[in-house]
């Protein structure tokens, strides 16, 4: 993974560091948790729990997702071009009459364009979503960690990336400590 | 929120089994009892719109009483103006049934706002009752031209149709509508009163099972009541859809002048934390949906009747393109459905109380227009605009003073449940998505 990075941390055997992880074992201290790196202006961090946590994208600080804006306008955009081939297919490339209705009779156009709306709304939402969560993800430094597997079952977790400019092996391990924490441990690369 | 069990019940298995609570529920509000019980500017403002609802009658009663053409079409004005406030009484039953089935925790906001409005429905039976008398013993088939028998002789389709529609019947019908819809409107109202003082749970219970039942009256009593006093008004004309139609453009309203109530009750300082911009939100939600809902059920009904080209069914649109009604057509299509529908698909606009208070008074005007498209036809002597000021007075007339009323009913107690049981569930909603 190429990126830009100020200052480059190894571990004692020498590995890039890819961040720094710990345990919570409750949701309440992983949200306090949360709330702490969020006002200390940390960016490049995330959250891993078993389940959604509610106001957990408050209490990181997460800003509303683009997915909706885009879901909107190419939803009625891909209406728009659903109602416009209807029209340009029964009015100029293949016009034939049907029912003795007229040609561009726009109320036969209406279902095809509402299911049309619906079908890039329903891909756009998906396809958005994943592209701006950056999934497919085929690998992650975290999956080295045999502790981070119980993040799918009982395990709260935090993991700061090194990347970013707040980050200090020594401080961060400090903010964790402070925010009952556990478990803190170093991931590499 | 089934989650506030999750958050809290993962102790024990990991050493770490300290009482403890999610963070969202440690900062929940409280009940603020001075911002739920309403101030005096409520009674002043019911009063006041009694006092121009009764204003607007009047002025529809003088273009009555002055007979001709413009008697004929005050009475179809006022019959307008008395759907309309029979569409909010009706949604705010049909919507607090709704709430209670679905035992919405939210929901418990906003239902005092649509208990008072469903509790005055004997307010639209007293404006009811000018159309019945009038109908039956004076004018006598001016509205329902199936009640003239001159008009009607000979004419196999009604002669068809003539078990149904019988002015006696009719009124017997009318009279069970009102009283499934007073019967079930006070006594929800009350037994949610009784709730404020004792704060018994089972009244809940209680609510929730006559909902039940409630809910199936309602719907066959409104779908029946919108053959009767919209659909009949062209007997020869038949739609299985007018019932939907007529039940959704309801729902929209109501909701429209509870989302217009609750805001300018909030912006003038009350309810706290009891109605906040999330329980808001979701009113705006429901407001979309059934703007979704009413294009869907009108469309349906226009598109099936354009497609088969029947003439005893077409005879409706003839009517109203013929009689210079495409204008309002047109301006359905767009300002009932397509406007409102982009606007509130907008995150934004539903949680900004000024925003959504505009969307809702938007779309009570295009709830009028939708009436005005459905009654105003069958005046076919007075073109669209020909006396306006009638249609407007007989809109806002019966209308206004109806929303009034119910404003006023509202101001008599607690503006929210205040010993709901899901109360709690009230003061810490939130919208996560």
């Amino acid at each position: 993974m190429a990126r830009k990075q100020s200052k480059i941390f190894k571990t004692p055997t020498g590995e890039t560091v890819y961040g720094m992880m710990a345990e919570f074992a409750t949701p309440a201290d992983v949200y306090h948790a949360a709330e702490k790196f969020r006002d200390a202006g940390f960016k490049n961090w995330d959250l891993y729990a078993p389940f959604p946590i509610h106001g957990i994208d408050e209490a990181m600080g997460l800003k509303t997702s683009r997915v909706p804006l885009l879901t909107g306008l190419i939803g009625l955009g891909g209406a728009g071009v659903g109602f416009a081939f209807q029209y340009w297919v029964s009015v100029y490339g293949y016009a034939t009459v049907v029912q003795g209705k007229p040609l561009g009779a726009w109320q036969a156009f209406v279902p095809v364009t509402f299911e049309i709306g619906v079908l890039f709304t329903a891909f756009t939402a998906l396809i958005s979503m994943l592209a701006f969560n950056t999934l497919p993800m085929w690998y992650h430094p975290l999956f080295k960690k045999s502790r981070f597997l119980r993040v799918s079952d009982d395990r709260f977790v935090i993991c700061v990336e090194s990347r970013d400019p707040n980050f200090d092996p020594a401080k961060t391990r400090q903010m964790f400590e402070s925010a009952k924490g556990y478990n803190i441990d170093l991931v590499e690369e | 929120m089934s989650s506030i069990s999750t958050h809290a019940g993962d102790h024990g298995q990991d050493g770490h089994g300290h009482a403890h609570e999610a963070p969202h529920i440690a900062a929940r509000a409280k009940l603020d009892m001075d911002a739920v019980t309403p101030g005096s500017g409520m009674k002043t403002a019911g009063a006041g719109l009694m006092f121009m609802g009764i204003v607007g009658i009047v002025v529809v009663a003088v273009g009555g009483f002055s007979g001709g053409l413009v008697g004929k079409q005050a009475l179809a004005s006022y019959h307008m103006g008395f759907l309309y406030a029979l569409g909010i009484a009706l949604g705010a039953l049909g919507l607090q049934m709704i709430l209670q089935q679905f035992n919405a925790g939210w929901g418990a906001a906003v239902r005092r706002t649509a208990e008072s409005t469903a509790s005055m429905m004997w307010v639209v039976l007293l404006l009811f009752l000018p159309i019945l008398i009038l109908e039956l013993f004076v004018t006598k088939g001016m509205l329902f031209k199936w009640m003239d028998p001159a008009y009607t002789a000979g004419d196999i389709i009604y002669t068809k149709k003539m078990a149904w529609l019988d002015p006696q019947f009719w009124a017997i019908r009318a009279a069970i509508y009102f009283f499934i819809w007073i019967a079930l409107g006070s006594v929800l109202y009350r037994l949610s009163r009784k709730q404020d003082e004792n704060g018994d749970r089972w009244i809940t219970a209680k609510q929730r099972w006559i909902s039940s039942f409630g809910l199936l009256l309602f719907a066959l009593s409104t779908a029946f009541a919108s053959f009767d006093w919209l659909m009949s008004l062209d007997y020869h004309w038949f739609s299985t859809m007018f019932g939907v139609y007529f039940f959704a453009g309801s729902v929209l309203s109501s909701l429209a002048v509870m989302i217009v109530v609750m805001c300018s009750l909030r912006a003038s300082g009350k309810y706290g934390a009891a109605f906040t911009k999330e329980h808001q939100h979701d009113l705006g939600k429901l407001m979309f949906a059934f703007t979704v809902f009413w294009a869907y059920v009108t469309f349906c009904q226009y598109f099936l009747i354009w497609y088969s080209n029947i003439p005893e069914e077409t005879a409706f649109y003839n009517l109203r393109k013929d009689g210079g009604y495409m204008p309002i057509f047109v301006a359905l299509c767009l300002g009932h459905f397509l406007i409102p529908f982009v606007i509130l698909l907008v995150r934004d606009v539903k949680r900004n109380p000024h925003l959504l208070r505009l969307v809702a008074l938007w779309i009570l005007v295009m709830h009028a227009a939708d009436l005005v498209f459905m009654v105003r036809p069958i005046v076919k002597d007075a073109k669209p605009g020909v006396n306006l000021w009638l249609d407007i007075a007989g809109i806002l007339g019966p209308a206004l003073f109806f929303i009034g009323a119910a404003v006023w009913k509202m101001s008599r107690g607690p503006i929210i449940p205040i010993k709901d049981p899901r109360l709690h569930e009230v003061l810490g909603h939130k919208n996560y998505v």
